[in-house]
């Protein structure tokens, strides 16, 4: 029975210029599982090396709070796992840029 | 009375005073040159020394790492003094005639040697569009630009990132059935950038009426075609 307060979300590393997987990528998708609403969010990833850093912010997006950070997933996509690496109860204030995906 | 001793700076071989001067910037060498014939001498002499001023001069910066030879590198950058002073800008400005591929929310960016558009979103179809730049400027008949058009069968992706040295884009989508199914239900956009969601829960009536979503498959530039 899958939990209902959960959200599973796909990574899937792809090569770009043609979009099929990535032959670096140990698997072709990568599987996380949100709390609740966390994917309704304000939410980025980033490319680091290795890894793939994906943020998901605070439900509430107000002007006021548009960088506040809640959750941040670690992922290792070429040795194939995902971390839960930070989970706050409130957010916090965060100098997190939502610049563009690169 | 006047010392004929030397400063202590010169208890130093000149091999190492050379390392240490390289080390510091134009100006400092330049004042180096003046303080005494000495030391002026001295970098007048080293070839590396000079090798770093003339760099300075140009706007080049070299990290200096192994693998090429003082006069290689001398080479190299007149090289590529006297292609900049023969350069010919015959005209002002290029121009790429590539219409933007129509799409939902796109949003562009340049990535390395590409124009990127993208398309991300809830229930809809999302992938993204690339302008190589590089093939766009070297082709020998084309005098339109091709966009390649990347396109995700899953429909629910939030987002993506890329990796221009690793040839690597990364698309995050949502597969669980509560969320396609109450995001398509009461989907609110607080800003215009396209990640910025908000929504509300459409519990009771979800699994009813809401399909599962399966694993995105691409289709390759050719197929797109």
């Amino acid at each position: 029975m899958p939990d209902r307060r959960r959200t599973t979300l796909k990574i899937c590393p792809m090569w770009f210029s043609t979009g099929k997987p990535h032959p670096l990528a140990s698997r072709p998708t990568l599987d996380i599982s949100v709390a609740g609403a966390s994917a309704y969010n304000v939410s980025d990833t980033e490319v680091i090396g290795d890894y793939i850093l994906y943020w998901v912010g605070d439900p509430m997006v107000t002007r006021q709070n548009e960088g506040t950070l809640c959750t941040i997933y670690l992922v290792a996509w070429k040795e194939g796992w995902v971390k839960e690496v930070r989970c706050l109860r409130r957010s916090i204030s965060a100098s997190c840029a939502h610049g563009p995906p690169f | 009375m006047s010392s004929t001793t030397a400063p202590p700076i010169f208890l130093l071989s000149n091999e190492l005073l050379i390392e240490i001067i390289s080390n510091l910037c134009p100006n400092d060498i330049f004042a180096c040159r003046g303080a005494c014939r000495q030391l002026n001498d001295l970098i007048v002499d080293s070839q590396l020394i000079q090798y770093i001023i003339r760099t300075a001069l140009s706007g080049v910066y070299d990290p200096l790492d192994p693998g090429l030879s003082l006069p290689e590198r001398l080479v190299a950058l007149e090289r590529w003094e006297t292609a900049w002073q023969e350069v010919d800008l015959r005209e002002s400005h290029a121009r790429i005639d590539a219409p933007v591929p129509k799409g939902r929310t796109a949003v562009e960016f340049s990535f390395g040697r590409y124009f990127v558009v993208i398309r991300e979103g809830y229930g809809k179809s999302a992938g993204y569009s690339f302008l190589d730049m590089h093939a766009t400027f070297s082709s020998d008949h084309t005098d339109v630009a091709r966009w390649t058009t990347i396109k995700i069968e899953t429909p629910n992706v939030l987002v993506f990132a890329f990796a221009s040295e690793l040839d690597l884009a990364v698309a995050i989508s949502c597969v669980s059935r509560s969320l396609a199914f109450s995001l398509a239900c009461s989907h609110i956009r607080l800003f215009p950038l396209p990640r910025f969601f908000h929504a509300g829960f459409c519990n009771t009536v979800l699994d009813r009426l809401c399909r599962p979503i399966g694993h995105p498959t691409c289709r390759t530039a050719g197929e797109q075609r």
